[in-house]
């Protein structure tokens, strides 16, 4: 009994219901705390922020390149995960959530690599170095693909969800795997004269600014994150009585 | 009584490499493709012995890639058609010995001639002596991991039989094989100590032993269910 | 303010084109992140009040059918 009690939260946590009310009073505090860190960080890097002494200006592509990096990695885990979740506990809104993550993620994985490849110009003199960051960024990328491809394959939501899940997870294990590959193929070839990043050795004036950006990415991703899930749900629960409610109430209202 | 730990190895081990060795187009496909693109390189970029050796290590390992992908989308899809999937799919256990079976039958036709047969593209390519034995042993263990995740793959896209999606799911897994395979063989060339990318690509082989099946039982129940 | 004016801001030294590129792609990608949901979304309205509005159409069809059986 006590152990029912316990468990019911965790359930109500997965009915997609809960979620999309629960969030529309939350987007829009979520959407204000994101645009004041993301303008924050976007004028403190661009126009306050001290150059770097060996790249100069064009080092300021820093604050979107690792945010995007760095959102876009995680965002791997938590996509994996969300599918780990939706396989052991059969929760819906855990695979609504894995699907809307895909793209995102996908998406973050561009920026990184557009991002990185325009500050290789000016830094390296070529739009593309196999640097480890770029490499690993462009597996990742595949991975998102790969990810959203596997849908298609599939003509039931339920059976694309699960394989996307499998294959989720059989990348979660590759991508740590993946990662050091990389970084050792890296050093075993060239070992970079400039490295992007190198968070430890910044200088706080410039570090602050990044560290605003990273938050704030967080929060895009977030509420971009939401937003997806959200269409998802109305997607996959139109046939609910509740969802149904909602589209009536909002004819009414106009 | 069934036995849960030798159950369905050697069965499905012996009854794919039947199956291969009476059949043997398909096992001979992937080493002649092997065996015509090796011969490709050398009319595409030249045939200088110094340029050659230096490109062997990497394309030996791309070749050894690609015709792995090249064989492995057959590994369930046959099955698949001819019923005899759904046979195995009964058993409500996990299936991680048939499929670790099936999986080596499939080794034992692709990734071993191709083992063997490298070192006459070794040799096409003005590979130094040293390098041989390096490159043999990081092709016998890397084609193992390459069979094992490629299944992964093949399992998870069955409904649609592979093609280019297989492609895309399997070759970002197959990076880091790619980078200790080329690099063992690039480390013997140089002089250098190649035991450590090749454990390294065992201990791959030892993760993938452990994972792959389970992935590849997931998948295949999907795939019949799909 | 690094810079002593709005024209070096955007010049960066030479280095704008780089810097200014790369923010106003990623400003354009994580616009169309937001976007893209909320047209999806309204989409899903759009096709739910037609499911509604069909299952509204089939209930009085068949109720006048049953109406019109019991008449005759």
């Amino acid at each position: 009994m006590n152990l029912n009690l316990q468990w019911t939260w965790f359930h109500r946590l997965g009915s997609p219901r809960w979620f999309y009310q629960k969030t529309q009073r939350w987007l829009p505090w979520l959407s204000f705390i994101m645009l004041s860190l993301l303008i924050v960080g976007l004028v403190w890097g661009l126009a306050y922020a001290p150059p770097d002494a060996k790249q100069g200006n064009s080092f300021r592509i820093i604050y979107v390149h690792v945010p995007a990096s760095v959102v876009a990695l995680a965002g791997y885990y938590l996509m994996a995960i969300a599918g780990a979740v939706g396989l052991i506990w059969r929760i819906k809104l855990s695979y609504m959530l894995m699907r809307s993550a895909a793209p995102i993620g996908a998406a973050l994985t561009f920026i990184a690599l557009v991002t990185g490849a325009i500050w290789g110009k000016p830094t390296w003199g070529a739009y593309w170095v196999w640097d480890a960051r770029i490499t690993s960024m462009l597996i990742l990328l595949f991975l998102y693909i790969g990810v959203m491809a596997l849908r298609h394959t599939y003509s039931s939501h339920e059976a694309a969800d699960k394989a996307s899940a499998i294959l989720g997870l059989v990348g979660m294990v590759n991508v740590p795997i993946i990662y050091k590959s990389v970084d050792w193929w890296q050093t075993l070839h060239q070992p970079a004269t400039i490295k992007f990043t190198g968070a430890p050795s910044m200088h706080p004036d410039m570090f602050m600014p990044l560290v605003v950006m990273i938050v704030g990415f967080y929060i895009f991703y977030a509420v971009s994150l939401i937003l997806f899930t959200r269409a998802e749900i109305l997607r996959r629960e139109y046939r609910a009585s509740w969802v149904k409610q909602l589209v009536t109430d909002k004819l009414a209202e106009k | 009584m069934y036995n849960y730990l030798s159950g369905g190895f050697s069965a499905y081990l012996y009854r794919d490499l039947l199956l291969g060795i009476r059949n043997k187009t398909d096992l001979v496909k992937p080493l002649i493709f092997f065996l015509l693109i090796s011969a490709l390189v050398p009319l595409a970029i030249a045939p200088e012995a110094e340029r050659l050796a230096q490109l062997a290590p990497g394309i030996i390992w791309i070749l050894a890639v690609l015709a792995t992908l090249l064989s492995v989308e057959r590994l369930f899809s046959d099955d698949l058609q001819d019923g005899s999937l759904e046979q195995m799919l009964l058993s409500p256990n996990m299936l991680i010995l048939p499929i670790l079976g099936k999986i080596a039958a499939h080794w034992l036709m692709i990734g071993l001639p191709l083992t063997l047969l490298s070192p006459l593209i070794g040799i096409w390519f003005s590979l130094p002596v040293v390098a041989v034995i390096p490159m043999i042993l990081s092709l016998a263990l890397g084609t193992a991991v390459l069979s094992l995740i490629g299944a992964v793959g093949a399992a998870l896209t069955l409904p649609r039989q592979g093609g280019v999606l297989l492609a895309l799911l399997v070759m970002p897994l197959y990076m880091p094989v790619l980078i200790f395979g080329s690099a063992t063989i690039q480390s013997a060339v140089d002089g250098l100590d190649w035991t450590a990318p090749l454990a390294i690509l065992a201990a791959f082989l030892a993760i993938a032993i452990a994972l792959c099946p389970l992935a590849i039982n997931a998948g295949l129940r999907l795939a019949k269910n799909g | 303010m690094y810079f002593d004016s709005l024209q070096q801001l955007i010049f960066m030294d030479g280095h704008g084109v780089y810097v200014w590129s790369a923010f106003i792609i990623s400003i354009v990608v994580m616009v169309g992140l937001m976007v893209k949901p909320l047209y999806q979304k309204k989409q899903e309205f759009k096709n739910i009040q037609l499911h509604i509005k069909l299952q509204q159409v089939n209930q009085a069809a068949t109720q006048k059918e049953a109406l019109d059986a019991s008449h005759s």
